[in-house]
C-alpha cells in the first residue's frame, strides 16, 4: 500500500495540449477515480503514472520517491488496459506466471500464487484455457489476477469495462471494489462513466480538456459541483441563467428572474442585485404536484405551466415542462410515474427548493 | 429447383477454373518430372526408370550442400540484420524515415538482372576481400534483405503494442519483452520472411550466375544450368531440376515442423 502523487502534469501532443497541469493524490488503500469524457486526457494521466508516456513537465511521486524516470517495469505497478491485453500465445497459467516469472520467483512460489489470484477472481480451473476460449468477462478477471499476482504497489485501471456488456460491467465493477477492498491496494481507475465512477470510487476527479475540474466524494461532486461542465457531466442538470433581483433576510433567500419567472433561492447574500447568475436544478429535484393535493407550502418555488412531453423510461418518467417560455426537465418516479404519462399537454404544477447557484456567467 | 441446378453449375465452374489454374502451375513442373523418370527405348516405347538419377553431373551433391548452406546462413543473416531495422522503422519516428522507406521500396522494381549486375559492380570494386561463400552469402543477404525487411515490416505495423506495455507493466524488460512476447506474436510475419528467403536464395539463379565469377563458387542451380547449356535438356538434366524441386519442398517442410507451429506463428494463427 503507497500513496501515489502526480504533481502539475503536462503532456502535449504537437500542438494539442493533452494534460494541462493535472495534479492527482491517491492516498494509502485509497479507490480514487479520474471521470471525464472522451479525449479529456485521464488515460494519458495514468500512462504517465504508470510510466508508459513520459509527462513534458510534472513530477509523480510513490510514497514520497521520485519516479517520474523509471520505465514502467521499475515501478511495481499493476495495470489493466481497455483492450484485453492478456498474451495471445500463452495460456491462462502462463498469462498470470509471466509477471511472477519476470521476478523470478521459484516454481512452486508461482504455482501457488497463480492459484491464489485466480481463486480471488474466482477463476481457479481455468489455467490451462487460451486467452481465445474466455469470454470478455472472464478474459478481464484473468488480466486483473494477472496484475495481482506481482502483488504490485499501485492497481492502476484504464477504462476495464468500456468494452463489456453492460450487465457483466454492472457486475464485474462491484467485482474490482471488492478485490480491492480485499487486497487493501491504492488504485486508481479511469472511466467515462459517471455511474461507474460513483459505485466503487472513495474520490473522484473530474477531468475536463486536459485539467482536473473539481474534487470530491461522489456525493459532494453530485450535490455541490462546482463548474458548469462538472454539473452537466454528472447527472442530468436544468441550467437556467437568471438575474438577481434583490435578497430577502428574514427567509435568507435571494430573489432571482429569468424571463417572465420569478425565482426563489436559499442563500446567496452576498450576491449583487442585477448580476447574471446560473442556476442548477436536478429533475429528481423538480416534482411535478398532484392537482388535487398540491401541497404548495412545502416548496420553495411552485410554478404554473404546462406539459410539453413525457418519455417513459422505466424506473422514471422525464417530463419537459414549460413556464411562460422557461423550459424544466423534470424526473418523475415512484406511483406518480402513471400519473405523468397521463398528463402530456395538460396544464399542471411543478414544486422545488433545492437548486444550486453556479459562477457568474 | 431451378435455382438449384444453377447453383450446382456454378460451383463445377468454380471447380474447373481452379483446376485449370492448378494445372496451369504444375503442368511444367510434372513435366520436369516425366522428362526425368520417363524413357523411350529404341522400339519407341516408354518406359519408367529412376536411373537418370544415378547418371546425374559429377559434384551435384556437393553443389547442393554448398546451395543449402548459402541458404541458411542467408536467412540467418538476413533475419537476424532485418528485424531490428523493421521494428524500429515501425516503432519510432525518425527524420528521414519516409524517404528511407521508399528508397528501400525501390529496389523492389529493379529488374533482377540490373540487380545483379549491381552486386557483382559492388563484389568487385567494394567487397574485393568476399570471396568464395562469404562472397555468395554477402551478395545474397543484400539482395533478399528487403524481402525479408518487408515482411517483418507488416509484422510489426499488424502487431498491437498492448501486449508490449502489459508485459513491461508487468516487470518485463526491452529483450524481455521483445523475446517472449514480441517475437512469438509476429511470429507468421517472421516464418513468410524466412521461408520466401530460404527457397528463393536456394534457387537463385540470375545473381548466382553473374556472381559466380569473382566469388569463384557454383552452385547447383548453376551447374542445372550449365548442363542444359552442353547437353540439352536430357533426363540426367530433368533429374537435377526435380532434386532441386524437392530439397526446397523438404527444407519448407522441416522448416515449418520445427519453428512454424507453436512458437514462431504464435497462438493466433492456429
Amino acid at each position: 500500500m503507497i500513496k501515489v502523487e502526480a504533481i502539475e502534469l503536462v503532456k502535449r501532443y504537437g500542438q494539442t495540449l493533452a494534460v494541462d497541469r493535472a495534479s492527482i493524490t491517491a492516498d494509502k488503500g485509497e479507490f480514487i477515480t479520474i471521470l471525464g469524457p472522451s479525449g479529456c486526457g485521464k488515460s494519458t494521466t495514468l500512462r504517465m503514472i504508470a510510466g508508459l508516456i513520459t509527462p513534458d513537465a510534472g513530477r509523480i511521486f510513490f510514497d514520497g520517491k521520485d519516479v517520474t524516470g523509471l520505465p514502467p517495469e521499475k515501478r511495481n505497478i499493476g495495470f489493466v488496459f481497455q483492450r484485453v491485453a492478456l498474451f495471445p500465445h500463452m495460456n491462462v497459467f502462463k498469462n498470470v506466471a509471466f509477471g511472477l516469472q519476470m521476478r523470478k520467483y521459484p516454481k512452486s512460489e508461482i504455482k501457488s500464487r497463480v492459484s491464489e489470484v485466480l481463486r480471488l477472481v474466482r477463476m481457479e480451473g481455468f489455467e490451462e484455457r487460451m486467452p481465445s476460449q474466455l469470454s470478455g468477462g472472464q478474459a478481464q478477471r484473468v488480466e486483473i489476477a494477472r496484475v495481482l499476482a506481482t502483488d504490485p504497489a499501485v492497481l492502476l485501471f484504464d477504462e476495464p469495462l468500456s468494452n463489456i456488456d453492460a450487465k457483466l460491467r454492472d457486475e464485474l465493477k462491484y467485482e474490482i471494489r471488492r478485490i480491492q477492498k480485499e487486497t487493501g491496494k491504492t488504485t486508481i481507475y479511469v472511466t467515462h462513466d459517471q455511474s461507474e465512477a460513483f459505485a466503487i470510487s472513495d474520490r473522484i476527479y473530474v477531468m475536463n480538456s486536459g485539467r482536473i475540474e473539481q474534487v470530491g466524494t461522489p456525493y459532494e461532486l453530485y450535490t455541490n459541483p462546482r463548474t458548469p461542465f462538472v454539473a452537466a457531466f454528472i447527472g442530468s442538470s436544468n441550467f437556467i441563467e437568471v438575474r438577481v433581483i434583490g435578497y430577502q433576510e428574514e427567509s435568507s433567500t435571494t430573489l432571482v428572474r429569468a424571463g417572465n419567472v420569478t425565482l426563489r433561492v436559499r442563500g446567496g447574500p452576498l450576491l449583487s442585485e442585477g448580476s447574471k447568475i446560473i442556476l442548477l436544478l436536478r429533475p429528481e429535484d423538480i416534482y411535478l404536484l398532484d392537482e388535487n393535493h398540491p401541497a404548495e407550502a412545502e416548496y420553495l418555488n411552485v410554478l404554473k405551466g404546462r406539459v410539453e412531453s413525457v418519455t417513459f423510461v422505466g424506473t422514471f418518467v422525464r417530463v419537459n415542462f414549460d413556464v411562460d417560455g422557461l423550459s424544466f426537465k423534470v424526473d418523475v418516479h415512484g406511483e406518480d410515474r402513471f400519473r405523468a404519462l397521463r398528463m402530456q399537454g395538460k396544464e399542471a404544477l411543478i414544486g422545488f427548493s433545492r437548486c444550486t447557484i453556479l459562477n457568474i456567467p | 429447383m431451378k435455382s438449384l441446378k444453377k447453383e450446382h453449375v456454378h460451383t463445377a465452374l468454380v471447380y474447373l477454373y481452379l483446376i485449370i489454374v492448378s494445372i496451369l502451375i504444375l503442368m511444367p513442373l510434372a513435366m520436369t518430372l516425366f522428362r526425368a523418370i520417363f524413357t523411350q527405348s529404341e522400339e519407341g516405347k516408354l518406359a519408367i526408370s529412376i536411373e537418370p538419377y544415378f547418371t546425374i553431373s559429377e559434384g551435384f551433391w556437393d553443389k547442393m550442400q554448398v546451395s543449402i548452406s548459402i541458404s541458411l546462413v542467408t536467412v540467418a543473416l538476413t533475419t537476424a540484420i532485418s528485424l531490428p531495422v523493421a521494428y524500429g522503422i515501425v516503432k519510432y519516428d525518425f527524420r528521414g524515415k519516409k524517404l528511407i522507406f521508399t528508397l528501400l521500396n525501390g529496389v523492389w522494381y529493379v529488374p533482377g538482372i540490373t540487380y545483379g549486375l549491381s552486386l557483382v559492380l559492388a563484389y568487385y570494386f567494394v567487397y574485393k576481400f568476399l570471396l568464395g561463400f562469404w562472397g555468395f552469402v554477402a551478395a545474397y543477404s543484400t539482395g533478399f534483405m528487403l524481402l525479408s525487411l518487408l515482411t517483418q515490416i507488416v509484422a510489426f505495423r499488424n502487431f498491437d503494442p498492448v501486449f508490449e506495455e502489459a508485459a513491461r507493466c508487468l516487470g518485463a524488460g526491452r529483450l524481455q519483452t521483445f523475446l517472449r512476447v514480441t517475437l512469438p506474436l509476429i511470429g507468421p510475419g517472421i516464418t513468410a520472411g524466412v521461408i520466401l528467403v530460404l527457397v528463393l536464395s536456394l534457387n537463385e539463379f540470375i545473381t548466382a550466375l553473374l556472381i559466380s565469377g569473382p566469388t569463384r563458387i557454383k552452385t547447383a542451380p548453376l551447374q542445372v544450368f550449365t548442363d542444359i547449356r552442353h547437353a540439352g535438356v536430357r533426363p540426367f538434366v530433368a533429374a537435377e531440376a526435380t532434386i532441386l524441386q524437392l530439397v526446397s519442398l523438404a527444407i519448407v517442410i522441416v522448416y515449418l515442423k520445427f519453428f512454424g507451429t507453436k512458437y514462431l506463428r504464435g497462438s493466433i494463427m492456429i
